[in-house]
């Protein structure tokens, strides 16, 4: 009895050891296909280039398979593009395909799990959509594969691919975009770098350095770029045989908007003194309907015009001034009386901040001698730092001027900038410098 | 640039330090847009501490003003350093913003406002 009952425990036992053993090659079938994942993944987590990350992805996925032939397709980092790689014979080929030429081979990328097809040895394959957070990545489909390799795999490990491989791909698919969004910001910049570069050149002609003669008077200007494009403007018109118009004047703002503007006011200047009588030209009358001209476009209250204009009465010997909000004080050179003084003449900029402000510019008459010098300037002259609490001012700079009240103009002009660059290691030129120097000469 | 706002006795504070310039226009101009909203109908910006301001800035102080009005809010400004002051003088803009010497008469004179 004992015997026969060691004989059937002896028979158990060897069907428990198979079982056993099928378990353990199962187990360590999948182990191996886990340490192959994990090794794969560290190949791939070494590698950054979409296109070599691809090959190693269908030529693993094949390897594991022994399929003959693998098909990936993914998405491409231009917008609907697909790269379509097609692995037969070791030979890998590629093709770029557009998102609406897909086809019906392709459906199984819009699966949610893995597909496998194994009635038929010659037509059997496997498809694994590759997903990342719902988003259709691309789809793996190994053709004619061996089906003892699937037997012991744990299915759950496809899924596992389909996971990794679409956060691989997807960080893949980042980098790319991120890299032809750069190249598009990098052309761009190349292109407006070079319009830039145009309009530069316009705006100095709009600013022409040097000397206009009127008589016994001369007008210079001059002016130092900072900024690509300034805002900072000047300008001499001839009335007419007695009368000068000139202007200085500030755009809130640098680049293109504030450049645009500095156009809107050269025309609009010449346009509005084509609008008077003869002889009955006044400054203040010009900002005012300068003021009216800007606000019949201009919505956008963080840009304005500070504008100090003038109009010379050769024959009187008068200029009449009015300012529409322009921060630096013309300074006179009064060369005989060895004195130099500037003059506090307010106004509000030309802007469209208040809709309903009634208001009117005034006038202000200076009268000019023999040798009488009439400065303006732009803030850039008088705003240098000197240090972190204190600026340059205008005291400083009319010093300058009385220093050197005998030169002309333009050494005027090279004496104030050799004095604001002696305080160049400390103090920075934040902004344009613009100069306009009227001169009495007989 | 730094734009920092507390709220004293009702009325919104705003204070601004260092040099408002090219470099950090649009950061002023938000931070100023986004200190004005709140329940306080008085907000009064205190620039004791801006050493440098552009004539851009000029136009985002008047914007911020415009846009407190809009809210049916007062905006006023105190402690200006004299060349900023002067910035404002030139411009007319004292006559439209009040601008006030320091903190305190300012906080006087506006709480009886409210």
């Amino acid at each position: 009895m004992t015997s026969k009952m060691n004989k059937n425990e002896k028979i158990c036992l060897i069907q428990e050891n198979r079982q056993l053993q099928q378990k353990l090659n199962k187990i360590s079938s999948q182990n191996m296909d886990i340490l192959s994942i994990a090794n794969f993944l560290d190949k791939l987590l070494g590698t950054k280039d979409l296109e070599k990350i691809t090959y190693m992805i269908i030529e693993h996925m094949n390897e594991l398979f022994e399929g003959k032939a693998a098909r990936f397709i993914r998405k491409e980092p231009k917008k609907d593009t697909y790269a379509c790689y097609q692995m037969k014979n070791g030979n890998i080929k590629k093709t770029l395909l557009h998102r609406n030429h897909l086809g019906k081979d392709f459906f199984f990328m819009y699966c949610n799990r893995f597909y496998i097809c194994n009635s038929n040895k010659d037509t059997s394959f496997i498809a694994i959509p590759i997903k990342y957070e719902g988003e259709n990545i691309g789809l793996i489909t190994i053709k004619e594969f061996n089906n003892e390799k699937l037997e012991n795999k744990n299915t759950k490990l496809m899924e596992v691919y389909s996971l990794i491989l679409g956060v691989v791909i997807k960080n893949c698919l980042l980098i790319g975009q991120r890299q032809i969004e750069k190249k598009i910001i990098l052309e761009q910049n190349r292109k407006i770098s070079e319009d830039l570069k145009y309009a530069k050149k316009t705006q100095e002609y709009l600013l022409p350095k040097g000397r206009h003669d009127f008589g016994k008077y001369n007008i210079y200007c001059n002016h130092i770029q900072i900024q690509c494009l300034g805002g900072d403007l000047y300008d001499v018109v001839k009335y007419n045989d007695n009368k000068i118009i000139f202007y200085i004047a500030d755009i809130s703002g640098h680049g293109i908007s504030a450049s645009l503007l500095t156009l809107f006011l050269k025309q609009s200047v010449i346009g509005i003194s084509k609008s008077f009588n003869d002889d009955l030209i006044s400054p203040s009358e010009i900002l005012e309907k300068l003021y009216k001209r800007f606000n019949d476009f201009m919505v956008d209250t963080e840009l304005y015009i500070g504008i100090l204009i003038g109009v010379l009465d050769i024959k009187k010997d008068k200029v009449t001034i009015a300012n529409g909000g322009h921060n630096v004080e013309p300074i006179h050179i009064k060369t005989n009386e060895r004195q130099v003084i500037s003059y506090n003449i307010e106004g509000l900029p030309i802007n469209s901040w208040f809709k309903e402000l009634k208001f009117t510019y005034q006038d202000k008459s200076i009268f000019l001698n023999k040798d009488d010098k009439l400065i303006f300037l732009t803030d850039g002259a008088t705003e240098v730092m000197l240090n972190e609490n204190e600026i340059l001012g205008t005291q400083r700079i009319e010093k300058v001027f009385y220093q050197n009240m005998n030169l002309n103009c333009d050494k005027q002009f090279d004496e104030m900038m050799k004095y604001i660059n002696s305080y160049s290691e400390e103090a920075s030129i934040k902004d344009d410098i613009a100069f306009v120097c009227l001169n009495r000469i007989n | 640039m730094l734009v920092e706002a507390s709220v004293q006795e009702n009325i919104k504070l705003i204070n601004i330090f260092g040099e408002i310039g090219l470099e950090n226009h649009s950061e002023f101009s938000e931070s100023m847009l986004r200190s004005i909203q709140g329940d306080e109908s008085i907000i009064l910006v205190n620039m004791e501490n801006v050493t440098y301001m552009n004539s851009m800035s000029l136009g985002i102080i008047v914007k911020s003003y415009s846009e407190a009005k809009k809210q049916n809010k007062e905006l006023a400004l105190c402690s200006l350093q004299e060349n900023i002051k002067k910035l404002f003088v030139i411009t007319k803009l004292d006559r439209i913003i009040k601008i006030y010497q320091n903190r305190e008469e300012a906080i006087e004179f506006l709480k009886i406002r409210m």
